[in-house]
Parts: C-alpha cells; structure tokens; sequence
C-alpha cells in the first residue's frame, strides 16, 4: 500500500477540559489511513505540560487483534508536538489490493 | 515529531487531571487513495466482514469465560414456604418481602419494565458489607479479583463472591427465583451474576446492545461504599447543615462518572460510522440513568436493542464503583408460538455487539465528562 489521498483529509480542533478523556479503540473506520494530533497545549509554563496532568496519548499492544488490558505506551502532550501513527489493521480490501 | 508504530493502532487519551490546563489539539486522518486518485482500489467489504466477525467471535469466548449463564431446573412451584420467606428475610429489607409491596412491585414491573428499590438488603448486611467494602476502596487487594477486557469493549475487576457476605448465594437461591417471579411475573429458565469493581482513573464498559430478540431480564446491585460520603462543605456562608441535606456528590452530578445507563436503539442504524453524530437537545434515548450509590437494586427487563454503559469512573472520585450485576433469561409468554422451544434453546449472548455499533458509541461518549 502506497501513497495517501490527495483530496480527503479530515481534522478537528478539541480541547479536554479537567475530566475529559477518550477511550480505547483503534480508528479503524472507513478510509482512514494516518491518524494524527498536533498539540496546542500550554507552552509557555515552565517545563512545559506536567506528565502529572494526563492528557497521554495512551498506545495498546493487540494480540490476535484484541488489545491488552494495560497500555504499553504513554505519551504526554508537549506544545507544538506532532504525533502520528498508522491504522492497523488498514481497510483490509486495500492491503488486498497490493 | 515523533512516529510510533506498535503494529496495532488501539489507543486512549489519559483524563486529564488538571483543571488549569485545558488540552488542546488539533486530530484528524490522512486516507488511502480515493476513487480516481493514484493507487485507488476498490473494497472488498466481504472479507472485511468476515475478519470482523472472527473478532467477535473472539471476544465473546473470553466474555463466556468470565460469566457464562447457568441454566435452571424447571419448575411450576413458585409459592413461599417459610423456610423460603426466611432465608430471604436475612437478606432483603422486609418491606420488600410484604405482599402489599410485592404485588405493587408487579405492577411497576408490568407497566414501566423498570424497578428501582433502595435500601435493598437488609440493615444488618448492608453496614457490614459497606464496612468491608469501604476498606477494600481505600486499599484495593488484587486477591480474588481478575481484570475484564478487552479496553475498547470494557475494563473492570470481576470475581463471583463478593466476601464478606456473598450476596451471590442470595441471587442463585432457589426462593430468590420465586421472589423474582413475584416482583416481576416473569419466570427465569437461566442466569449469570458477576460482582464488579470499575476502579476510578480506569474501569468503565462502552455501550453494548441486547442483540436477542427475547427480552432479558437484568439487575445491578449498587454498592459504591464512598456514594453515602456527605460532600464536605466549604463554601462559605452556608451552613453545613444545609450542605449536608443537600446530598450533591460528584457521584450524583456526574462528575465523578461511574453512572449506569440504558439507552434506547439507535434510529439510525445505518448512519455513517465516520460522521459524528449531534446529541439532540431532549432526545438523547436515555431510558434509565443510574448514579453509582449504596444498596439499590435495579431491575429491568430489557428488549432487543437497547444500549447499555458504565460511564467511566474519574480519577477524581471518591472511590470505586461497586456492584453486582445479572442476567436472566426469561421464558416466553404461553401464547408465544414456540412455547415448549423457549427453555431449551440457549439463550444467546447478550453482549455481542456490532463492531460499527461500537465504535459509533465511542465517538458519541468518549471524552465527554458528563
């Protein structure tokens, strides 16, 4: 599987206010190929976003395509911070299809 | 800019904690190639189905693991003896084992499929099951206890005895099912009880639907320890008194999450899974919204469809929230068509879901803190 569209791409702004949070899933949903979060919090306090704020991007390991119970990975915000990662599993007729 | 790829992309967004610091960003995908773009093929949706399916088949193994239903002898005896009335006596507050309340239970039931009964088990049990449980909140063990999974369905600690008293017993016991199918009128042919711990800062369950076509009947036994915490009062000018009176917690609020929810089905079957969808002001499908409390005993008989969610407990809560929860099959009416079928066909997995149905929930619920 090579390349991505040139004419769909799609993006929201949000901001999680003290309580808010996402839970797990795996945005595998029509297309989507590259999900990806620049994040626009606090640059300007010393040190930057607190670990102890939450916030993480929170990443899962899957066996047989059910993921663990407990994240693998944590990764806090940072101002100005581009994480991306790649769907898995793609749409599966497209990986077919190369 | 920092690429990670652990072969899977199942992924959360940790609360947020601080409430001087909003997070924000900016999310969004990149897609495949689109039809007429370089590299566009087209789907093959059939295979796609099929390896969802797998999945689900997957996931409702390990769900049978945890709770599987039990089917139940037959019977037609459903009159008290006294040996039955006083083994319930120990349990459940008298009131709620008086005929007049009984047969008014019965009509509740009929009418409104929904019971709510407070103040469920007796005096005795309940102080010193709150004692117990109070502590286990403040220092949980892991003894006992296993972990449900997997995350994008549900997390939350399980076990099939509740210690000190294991109210379980209660629930299996022969003079319980005569008690049911005289607060109800229905008579139950198979069932499963599970005792849950949604630890704050990480158990909830997403909304999953009864897929059967029978009804099921349900009930949670809430025993959140904390919910009978009084908020500690601190503004000034109000005495504490009234403060006090006015029983407002995070948990009645639903700041602190931990809620429990049913939900009508979705209209929209069909809806675009990709398309977020706008709650609409007064009509947001809310059959029974549950707060997380001490000793209330919910019943509902639940139709094919309808959602169900334990909303994710904060960080922030007082504690945990604890309860009992079960599922009984029903037999069906005597005029249905298949009468004699109904006991021995087995009753289907509930909480099957449909992957899109799933994932459509999340967009809905997911990071919404109320």
């Amino acid at each position: 599987m090579k390349g991505l569209s040139g004419i769909k791409t799609d993006m929201s702004i949000n901001s999680y206010e003290k309580g808010g949070h996402l839970l797990t899933h795996d945005d595998v949903i029509g297309t989507r190929c590259v999900s990806f979060i620049l994040y626009l919090v606090k640059g300007d306090v010393e040190g930057g976003w607190k670990d102890s704020w939450g916030g993480g991007l929170r990443l899962y390991k899957a066996v047989e395509g059910v993921p663990e119970n407990e994240p693998c990975l944590t990764i806090p915000p940072q101002w100005n911070q581009m994480s991306m990662f790649g769907i898995r599993p793609l749409p599966f007729l497209y990986v077919n299809g190369r | 800019m920092v690429a990670v790829q652990p072969g899977q992309s199942f992924h959360d967004v940790e609360e947020v904690y601080t409430s001087e610091h909003p997070r924000l960003a900016i999310s969004g995908w990149f897609h495949i190639p689109q039809e007429g773009e370089p590299g566009y093929s087209p789907p093959d949706t059939e295979t796609e189905s099929k390896a969802l399916s797998s999945l689900e088949q997957l996931t409702s193994i390990k769900e049978d693991k945890m709770w599987s239903f039990r089917p139940l002898p037959t019977t037609e005896d459903y009159d008290f003896t006294e040996d039955d009335l006083a083994f319930l006596s120990k349990w459940i507050n008298e009131v709620y084992l008086t005929p007049d309340v009984v047969e008014q239970m019965h009509e509740a039931m009929t009418e409104e499929s929904i019971l709510e009964l407070p103040d469920f088990l007796t005096p005795a049990i309940a102080k010193s099951l709150h004692s117990h449980l109070s502590k286990q909140d403040s220092s949980p063990t892991d003894e006992d206890w296993q972990v449900a999974g997997p995350p994008h369905k549900q997390r939350f600690r399980y076990n099939h005895a509740l210690q000190p008293h294991n109210i379980i017993d209660l629930f299996t016991h022969p003079a319980f099912r005569k008690w049911i199918y005289h607060a109800t009128g229905l008579e139950i042919t198979s069932e499963r009880h599970l005792a849950r711990h949604f630890r704050k800062g990480r158990d909830y369950t997403l909304a999953t639907e009864h897929t059967s076509l029978a009804p099921q009947l349900e009930a949670t036994l809430n025993l959140t320890p904390s919910s009978l915490r009084p908020k500690p009062p601190k503004a000034v000018g109000i005495s504490a008194k009234a403060v006090f009176s006015a029983k407002e917690t995070g948990w009645t609020t639903g700041e602190f999450g931990g809620y429990e929810v049913y939900l009508a089905p979705s209209a929209e079957e069909d809806a675009d899974p990709a398309v977020y969808k706008a709650a609409e002001e007064g009509d947001d499908g809310v059959l029974l919204s549950s707060d997380a409390c001490w000793n209330k005993f919910s019943l509902v008989l639940r139709d094919k469809g309808v959602l169900k969610f334990v909303k994710y407990v904060s960080r922030a809560a007082w504690g945990g929230r604890w309860d009992i929860t079960s599922e009984w099959a029903i037999k069906e009416d005597e005029d249905g068509d298949d009468e004699n079928g109904a006991e021995e066909k087995d009753p289907e997995k509930p909480n099957v879901e449909e992957e899109e149905t799933a994932l459509e929930e999340e967009e809905e619920w997911m990071g919404i803190p109320s």
